[in-house]
């Protein structure tokens, strides 16, 4: 997710949140987003995994509840304001639940500064993006019977074969034929991608889910991936 | 630097990275992550596995060159000791049955040489020295293996027996024209009363002979410090201490004396074994112009008391006299 992603999802909400204030109380489309957003900041805050059926899980509802209802648009930003707010909460709760000094002194977990927090609220937000775009893609390789599981055993180790798995998905990525084929029959073309492009058989064999993982999310609407998979291109473009 | 991928799927100590590259990555975290989170795995150091091999290959070069046998030293009643480059026995072998009763109850492997030859040596002696009323023959030989190892091995097993020589004081170690063989042999027997009656009284004061050996410095230097700071009457005593100190010696160590010159000086002794055993006096004279200045700066009465010594073969008369001369001086 971009800079302007992140700024436009953060106006949806805002927009959402001024027609909730007004008094539509089902305007909060992305409250599951923002729940998720408010356990990242958890996360963050504790400096470990938070589950949904954690305490902190609770306490970062509840503090997120409370930052949409104490909002005040004037003040700044409604994510930053959330996570402000969870972040304190999740503190006061650690600070109440146990009396100890290296609690006290914030041993235990390193106080946000504040400069950090809008550093930290971004991550978070960009973090988010991935997993929905990772979301999207387990969806879209499921019927192929992929899953990431699966990935990294089938996926070449070499740079060089990499580089030519990558070029097999990308010519499937640009070429419509092919990526209907892949789309409609959920396989990968082998026989058009061995007599049109001439990529050897035994490489699409080897690595056919790599193959058809990689031309997925080149084709696909996957910004936050594409990254990884066309900076080698870039890498490469700049060395020839 | 550090590469950060995506995660894919996470597990409580695993995650599933996409890397810049395209490369999917299955990684060991130290928690769980979140989907989509950037994550850094920890690449580990090249150098570990170049460094276990190297402390495995350095190991095991120890551990074969230790239990390579560098040298050997077999003793004539059937033991055989391999012994490495850094004077360990690495190796035991044992021909019949005196070789079996030696070692009995002997720990001996991976020992110093400088330890378990000695030992073995001081066995050998009561049980075959016992059994047979002679000389004893024992023979040693050291044996280089490989070079320069081999020779290491070897100074380690020439160290022993020398050493060896000179804590014993019934026998020495002789080396013969082969310089990595080794004889044992008793200390001469002079023949006649004469002989017979040092004998005996070496053999009484076999002890106090290497005590006195060891000591003869102390006597020494005692009386010539006090020389340096007493007046006429000390002298006199010094001197009569002197005489006594070396009569005993001369009359004692005689060929004690001249059997521990010879052991510093191997090739003394080997012509001085070859001599009879009548040649006692002779080691007077090597003892008197050898080593000890003492003999020297006493001067020509005290040998001439040697001589009377040897002739009356009393060390009686010689203790008398110095304390005569003391009560004359006393009285004086």
């Amino acid at each position: 997710m971009t800079a302007a992603d992140n700024s436009q999802w953060s106006s949806v909400i805002e927009e959402q949140w001024k027609r909730y204030s007004e008094g539509q109380e089902d305007a909060l489309e992305e409250l599951p987003k923002l729940m998720d957003f408010s356990l990242r900041v958890a996360s963050k805050t504790c400096g470990c995994f938070i589950h949904r059926d954690d305490e902190e899980a609770g306490i970062a509802q509840l503090a997120l509840w409370e930052a949409v209802q104490k909002y005040v648009p004037h003040k700044g930003s409604l994510l930053l304001y959330i996570g402000k707010v969870v972040r304190n909460r999740l503190i006061d709760f650690k600070r109440k639940q146990t009396a100890q000094r290296r609690f006290l002194s914030g041993e235990f977990y390193p106080r946000i500064h504040e400069t950090d927090l809008d550093y930290q609220i971004e991550t978070i937000i960009d973090d988010m993006a991935r997993s929905q775009e990772i979301e999207r893609l387990s969806n879209e390789l499921q019927p192929m019977g992929i899953v990431f599981k699966e990935l990294p055993e089938y996926s070449p180790r070499q740079a060089k074969t990499r580089k030519e798995a990558l070029t097999a998905a990308k010519r499937i990525a640009e070429d419509r034929e092919l990526l209907e084929f892949l789309n409609g029959k959920k396989m990968l073309p082998l026989i058009l991608l061995e007599t049109r492009y001439g990529i050897n058989r035994k490489l699409l064999d080897r690595y056919r889910k790599f193959i058809i993982t990689t031309a997925l999310i080149i084709s696909g609407d996957y910004n936050c991936l594409k990254v990884y998979l066309t900076l080698e291109e870039g890498r490469r473009g700049s060395e020839a | 630097m550090r590469h950060k991928g995506t995660v894919f799927e996470s597990g409580d100590n695993w995650a599933i990275l996409l890397m810049p590259g395209g490369e999917f990555k299955k990684v060991k975290t130290k928690g769980r992550l979140h989907i989509g989170q950037m994550y850094a795995p920890v690449v580990r150091a090249a150098y570990r596995p170049v460094v276990a091999a190297a402390v495995l290959i350095i190991t095991l070069a120890l551990s074969v060159n230790f239990l390579t046998v560098a040298a050997w030293a077999r003793l004539s009643p059937g033991v055989e000791l391999g012994v490495n480059s850094w004077g360990r026995v690495v190796s035991i072998k044992i021909q019949g049955g005196l070789g079996q009763n030696l070692t009995v109850g002997m720990p001996m492997w991976g020992k110093r040489v400088e330890e378990v030859l000695p030992g073995l040596l001081e066995r050998t002696m009561q049980q075959i020295g016992n059994a047979q009323q002679e000389n004893i023959v024992i023979k040693v030989e050291a044996q280089g293996k490989y070079w320069p190892r081999g020779q290491s091995g070897l100074a380690h097993i020439n160290q022993s027996l020398h050493k060896y020589n000179e804590d014993n004081s019934q026998g020495r170690l002789v080396n013969q024209d082969d310089p990595q063989s080794w004889l044992w042999q008793k200390y001469n027997q002079p023949a006649g009363e004469d002989g017979q009656e040092q004998s005996d009284e070496s053999k009484k004061t076999g002890n106090n002979e290497q005590g006195t050996g060891k000591e003869k410095p102390k006597t020494d230097n005692q009386p010539g410090a006090e020389n340096e700071k007493g007046g006429h009457n000390t002298n006199n005593n010094n001197s009569g201490v002197n005489s006594m100190h070396d009569n005993d010696n001369s009359n004692n160590n005689s060929t004690i004396n001249g059997n521990d010159d010879k052991n510093n000086n191997p090739g003394n002794t080997d012509s001085s074994e070859k001599q009879s055993p009548s040649s006692s006096h002779g080691n007077n004279d090597n003892n008197g112009n050898g080593s000890s200045s003492n003999n020297d700066s006493n001067g020509s009465g005290n040998n001439g008391n040697n001589s009377d010594n040897n002739g009356n073969g009393s060390k009686h008369a010689n203790k008398s006299q110095p304390s005569e001369k003391e009560r004359q001086k006393n009285r004086d």
